[in-house]
């Protein structure tokens, strides 16, 4: 480690030489003084006021004064070419955002395209200042009973940190062909998914340990250490991730099924590894459940065998009108909407007699669980309608209160 | 009524990015300010006050592949390098790059024009009068009393045309045989007890590489063949007569069972380090290496000769040549440094210390009666300086050596026959410039 830590402070040597004191005077100036001089500008000129405008070309002007006057240019290239690049990413997200749903492009470009761009820029600043390959076999020190060079140690955490991030496009790829060859449901075809990026992952891992040359027996000593430290210290955590890993496998909590959650129909969006995120129709809420509630406690689920609802509304009517009336025209408005399922058949129910009417139930199917209530809604307007056009009362309560006179006054 | 003048309002969050940035100006400008204004509190006569400053040094390594180990020697060597100096420039600090040669002219290419060039470079000498050929490097003046110490063969190789020099020799790096003193005895003195050895079981690998092949050469009568051709002479009937031979040898020793030939070197090396082979010819910078693993059971040896003469080997020469960036107190220090280097107490301990290169001093006399590894040495220097023309291979492009190998791998597969693979040749060594 002391090695690479001279190895880095040598390249401030550079800065005795008058040509690099020159460039990197250039780059301070335009990136931290630009803010400045494009307030200065933009009365007079609007276009002073972007950035992205006036960085790039004070970059090239300077670079042009200075290969003109025959200086080295080199540096304050680089800096243009990395900004042009840190803005062409714009131009990736652009493109991307054509095929991709932006909620996936978003986790993409924070996780995967910037950091890896953020990566190459430091690479080629580093290979102006050295040889990377030569800095890679710098030693850090001797790890697990084998000497951990820089290189060894920089690839394999790239390495775990793009499968981690970058594996969930081709596992779901795979899973999709495997859902087309064998026939499995989607959240199947979901928990597939996860579970092939989680193995890639380990794999990944067990490898990145490989490369950097651990002594396995040693690393096996120290995970029999620490798992019982671990166990007591954050034994949540792990409950957590077996239980997640446990539901993945019963298929019970799957990215895709819809769960009821203190009365709300919710749909799962991830199972991670501590806790899986619900989605909550009623208020675009979104539910950070641990996986041990749900290993521990009844779950409704709407989607187990398959995705279908029976759901119901609850109607009155006056007394005088014909219960099989009520329930055939009941009945009749349900089968007219199109998102309540023809088969099975909705069927109307006469439940009680109240008070002030009678109590009817329309039962019926439905496909998606998630849209209860705004089925529901639609077909009590329509009960409504219907009752209207045939002249069929919803009566209110009401009371008839008599007033007794009191005993005569003696 | 005059009415007060107020600051319109920061909008929240643009105060702290200012402060931000002003934190990052001055940990940016506080390092260049240093650099610019420099350590002045002690004012002294500039003869008395020692230099200080990091220089730069760029190795370039030829045949071998980076790896740790090679990066650690090379590490130890400059470290060994700079304790020394140290006595004379206290306030010095050398930062050591291992480059391969070859992808020297575009990293120089790179380097400079960010005005980031190595103050120095460690280079063979063809390397070195390429890149000073390209402009990649400074061309230097020495005071003749310093070059009449070195060796004039080296000095002569670094001098242009114009009296100036590539660089300063620095090392001689000759060619000998290693082998494995558990399975050999002794080194074969000639090619034929060569065949014979192997025929008796001794496993001996040799490089298809042209430097390191150029040794058999002259010990099978096809050394003048080769500078002939090398020369552009016309081809004669006593060129092919001595090609012939050459070819005609190695099919021979191809033919045998324990004699294996590989592309490079560095794969002699691997091999001979892991016991698979027993006997190699091998560039004494990499005596180390071998010795680490052999330990006293590594044997050094004079190459064998032949029928025609003795051995014919390249030596190479390591020359210190100068960026075209540095300050002038790196300019300074970098001079100084490169005396230093050639100065006879540096020439006599590295001599001493590590067996492994020979003196460019003149006035270093390397210790043959004590040290048969030394002996070895300056026999294999004495065997290339005989014939100075066949260093004209050494100066070949990546490519013509490329097709060199393709054609002999060939002919040894008996993919071609004899007299093409001398067709071949002829054409090769015809057409051979220098890079």
């Amino acid at each position: 480690m002391n090695l690479l830590l001279m190895e880095i402070a040598g390249w401030f040597g550079y800065l005795q030489r008058i040509e690099v004191r020159v460039q990197v005077m250039v780059l301070l100036l335009v990136f931290l003084g630009q803010g400045a001089l494009c307030r200065r500008l933009a009365p007079r000129f609007p276009l002073a006021r972007r950035s992205d405008v006036v960085i790039p070309l004070l970059l090239g002007l300077f670079a042009l004064v200075l290969g003109l006057a025959g200086f080295p240019n080199g540096l304050v290239l680089l800096g243009l070419l990395l900004y042009l690049g840190w803005l062409g990413l714009g131009g990736v997200r652009g493109l991307l955002g054509r095929f991709i749903q932006q909620q996936q492009l978003q986790l993409l470009e924070t996780r995967l395209i910037r950091p890896a761009y953020l990566l190459v820029a430091t690479l080629l600043v580093i290979r102006v200042f050295a040889n990377p390959q030569d800095l890679a076999l710098i030693p850090l020190g001797e790890w697990f009973g084998s000497e951990v060079t820089l290189g060894s140690f920089f690839m394999a955490v790239v390495i775990v940190y793009v499968l981690a991030m970058g594996t969930g496009p081709p596992a779901q790829g795979l899973a999709w062909l495997v859902q087309r060859g064998v026939g499995i449901s989607n959240g199947s075809r979901r928990a597939l998914a996860l579970m092939i990026r989680y193995v890639v992952v380990a794999i990944g891992i067990v490898w990145a340990l490989d490369h950097v040359g651990f002594n396995r027996a040693a690393i096996l000593a120290v995970a029999g250490g620490l798992s019982v430290g671990l166990g007591f210290g954050i034994k949540e955590v792990f409950s957590n991730f077996v239980s997640g890993l446990w539901l993945l496998c019963e298929g019970s909590v799957r990215p895709g099924e819809v769960l009821v959650i203190e009365g709300d129909s919710c749909e799962v969006r991830s199972l991670g590894l501590r806790a899986a995120v619900l989605w909550r129709n009623r208020d675009n809420a979104e539910l950070v459940i641990p996986n041990q509630m749900f290993f521990t406690t009844t779950t409704v689920t709407y989607t187990g065998s398959d995705t279908l609802r029976r759901t119901q509304v609850l109607v009155s009517a006056a007394y005088h009108h014909d219960p099989n009336d009520v329930i055939a025209l009941l009945e009749d408005t349900a089968r007219s909407q199109p998102h309540v399922l023809p088969t099975p058949a909705p069927k109307a129910l006469l439940l009680t007699y109240g008070e002030s009417s009678i109590s009817y139930a329309l039962r019926f199917w439905i496909a998606n669980p998630m849209d209860n209530v705004s089925i529901c809604s639609e077909v009590q307007a329509a009960v409504w309608k219907a009752f209207q056009d045939r002249g069929i009362e919803i009566p209110f309560p009401q009371q008839v209160q008599y007033r007794m006179e009191g005993p005569p006054k003696s | 009524m005059i009415p007060l003048l107020r600051r319109s309002p920061i909008p929240p969050g643009q105060d702290r990015r200012r402060a931000a940035i002003r934190v990052v100006a001055a940990c940016l400008a506080i390092p260049l300010l240093a650099s610019v204004g420099g350590c002045k509190g002690r004012r002294m006569k500039p003869m008395l006050r020692p230099l200080e400053g990091t220089l730069y040094i760029a190795v370039g390594i030829g045949e071998l592949a980076i790896d740790g180990e090679l990066q650690k020697e090379i590490r130890w060597r400059t470290t060994m390098l700079q304790n020394t100096f140290r006595t004379l420039q206290p306030k010095v600090r050398l930062q050591v790059e291992v480059f391969p040669e070859e992808s020297l002219p575009n990293e120089l290419r790179l380097r400079n024009s960010s005005g980031l060039s190595p103050d120095l470079l460690l280079v063979n000498e063809s390397t070195a009068r390429d890149l000073a050929r390209a402009k990649l490097i400074d061309t230097v003046s020495f005071p003749p009393t310093l070059l009449d110490q070195l060796d004039g063969g080296s000095v002569v190789r670094v001098r242009r045309s114009d009296g100036t020099l590539i660089g300063l020799p620095m090392e001689p790096q000759p060619l000998v045989a290693c082998f494995d003193r558990r399975r050999v005895q002794r080194s074969p003195a000639t090619l034929s007890e060569l065949l014979a050895f192997s025929a008796k079981g001794m496993e001996v690998g040799l490089s298809l590489d042209a430097v390191s092949l150029a040794w058999t050469l002259g010990p099978l009568g096809a050394i003048d063949a080769v500078s002939d051709l090398l020369a552009r002479q016309p081809v004669t009937p006593a060129t092919r007569q001595g090609l012939a031979n050459w070819l005609g040898w190695l099919r021979q020793a191809d033919q045998q069972q324990h004699v294996t030939f590989f592309p490079t070197e560095a794969e002699l090396l691997k091999e001979l380090t892991a016991g698979t082979l027993d006997w190699i010819p091998c560039r004494s910078i990499n005596l180390t290496r071998v010795r680490a693993v052999l330990g006293q059971n590594m044997g050094v040896a004079p190459l064998p000769s032949g029928p025609f003469g003795g051995a014919s080997p390249i030596t190479r020469e390591r020359v210190l040549a100068f960026g075209v960036n540095s300050s002038p107190v790196q300019r300074q220090l970098a001079m100084a440094l490169v005396r230093f280097a050639v100065s006879p107490l540096h020439q006599r301990d590295i001599v001493l210390r590590s067996q492994y290169v020979l003196p460019v001093n003149r006035e270093v006399a390397p210790q043959v009666r004590s040290s048969s590894v030394v002996a070895s040495m300056v026999e294999g220097r004495q065997q290339s300086l005989q014939r100075s023309k066949i260093r004209l291979i050494e100066g070949s492009s990546k490519e013509q050596r490329e097709a060199w190998q393709a054609l002999l791998t060939r002919f040894l597969f008996d993919d071609l026959s004899q007299q093409d693979a001398l067709k071949g040749l002829i054409e090769l060594l015809s057409g051979w410039r220098s890079r």
